[in-house]
């Protein structure tokens, strides 16, 4: 029973010299590895988004650095603010979130094709925004400056190619 | 050749099987299996006798192909990393984008708790409340910042640290314990994510 015979012979009154491969043991090894395999896989796979706080407030007396080419992300808890100056700030603000996120989406493209240099961009959440959406806008941006990619390809992180801080 | 001749051979070739195998071997057409074995014996024991055969065979080519095959997919799927071992009820957000996790110290962030690598270090209601920073954290930050030089000898310090958060935590709360981070060195926060697309549950 389960053996494969390989016909090789036993001509002319000869000794045949079938050879039988036994299946079974085959056949439990490979439930076996699918088995413990089926146990110890990870199906959920981890990821970061990686941010910068600064190490500390800076003190009164001194001047706040002016960089007038910061990217700036006001998040609220229902509307966005993204803006280089005072002067072209772009509110979003649709109630509907996926919505939000996807006006913010363009947007951000057109930062980035605007000056593909801008290396950082500044996130200033209010308290009351949830951590969900806060992790949003960061995948909205690691989408943009990761080029699309949807994790860090080997030897280079997402995180090297923009620097997510918060104010 | 006479014609009585000819007729003779002709019934010799044709006619019974000739014994002496030295003479021509030609025989009366009709199907034959081998010399000795007449072809409907075979039939016969091949079918059971008459009756319908018992024997079913069963195909082992598709079905070791098919276990091959599983388990190539499970290797190949099969990843090094490690699960991250989360506080029970934490709910953490699925974004489609993010690095690799670093091996870091972790936070975990939510609303019964505040944990660093497991153990508890502060009640995020007291938290909330106080403006101080979290002593608890920040004396057992500055303890893992001291080791870092023995715990990882060829690596330098980054300030790497991984924040474990419920998705429905406010960012108050976060910014407190990221400000206690901050304090004892530890200001590159890595936000811990599962990597997926999000479903319509979480977009909410």
């Amino acid at each position: 029973m389960g053996g494969v015979s390989v016909d090789s012979g036993g001509k002319g009154g000869r000794k045949s010299v079938d050879a039988n491969v036994n299946m079974v043991p085959m056949i439990d090894l490979l439930i076996s590895v699918i088995a413990f395999l089926l146990m110890t896989a990870v199906w959920v796979q981890s990821g970061s988004l990686q941010a910068v706080q600064p190490r500390g407030a800076p003190s009164p007396d001194t001047q706040p650095e002016t960089q007038p080419d910061q990217l700036k992300i006001i998040i609220n808890p229902n509307a966005l603010q993204v803006f280089l100056t005072a002067a072209d700030r772009r509110d979003i603000s649709s109630p509907d979130r996926s919505r939000r996120m996807e006006e913010l989406r363009t947007v951000l493209r057109q930062r980035f094709e605007a000056n593909r240099s801008q290396r950082e961009v500044w996130l200033q959440p209010d308290s009351e925004v949830p951590y969900n959406d806060i992790i949003s806008v960061m995948d909205v941006i690691y989408e943009i400056w990761g080029g699309g990619q949807t994790t860090s390809r080997p030897g280079q992180r997402i995180a090297d190619m923009v620097t997510i801080r918060f104010l | 050749m006479s014609s009585s001749h000819a007729h003779r051979a002709t019934h010799h070739m044709i006619g019974t099987p000739v014994k002496n195998r030295h003479d021509t071997n030609i025989h009366q057409p009709g199907r034959r299996l081998m010399h000795a074995i007449p072809l409907r014996f075979v039939q016969k024991r091949v079918s059971g006798h008459g009756g319908k055969s018992v024997n079913a065979d069963l195909n082992l080519t598709s079905m070791i192909d098919y276990l091959v095959i599983t388990v190539v997919f499970l290797l190949s799927n099969f990843g090094t990393q490690q699960e991250m071992a989360s506080q029970r009820g934490l709910e953490i957000p699925t974004v489609p984008h993010a690095d690799t996790i670093r091996s870091a110290p972790i936070v975990s962030i939510s609303s019964q708790a505040i944990l660093l690598d497991g153990q508890r270090v502060a009640n995020p209601a007291e938290v909330l409340a106080s403006t101080d920073r979290i002593d608890r954290l920040h004396e057992r930050l500055q303890d893992l910042h001291r080791n870092f030089a023995v715990t990882h000898p060829n690596e330098t310090f980054g300030g790497d640290i991984v924040f474990q958060v419920d998705r429905a935590t406010s960012w108050r709360l976060i910014k407190r314990v990221a400000q206690t981070c901050t304090m004892a060195g530890y200001n590159s926060l890595n936000f811990a994510v599962n990597r997926g697309t999000p479903n319509a549950s979480s977009q909410h």
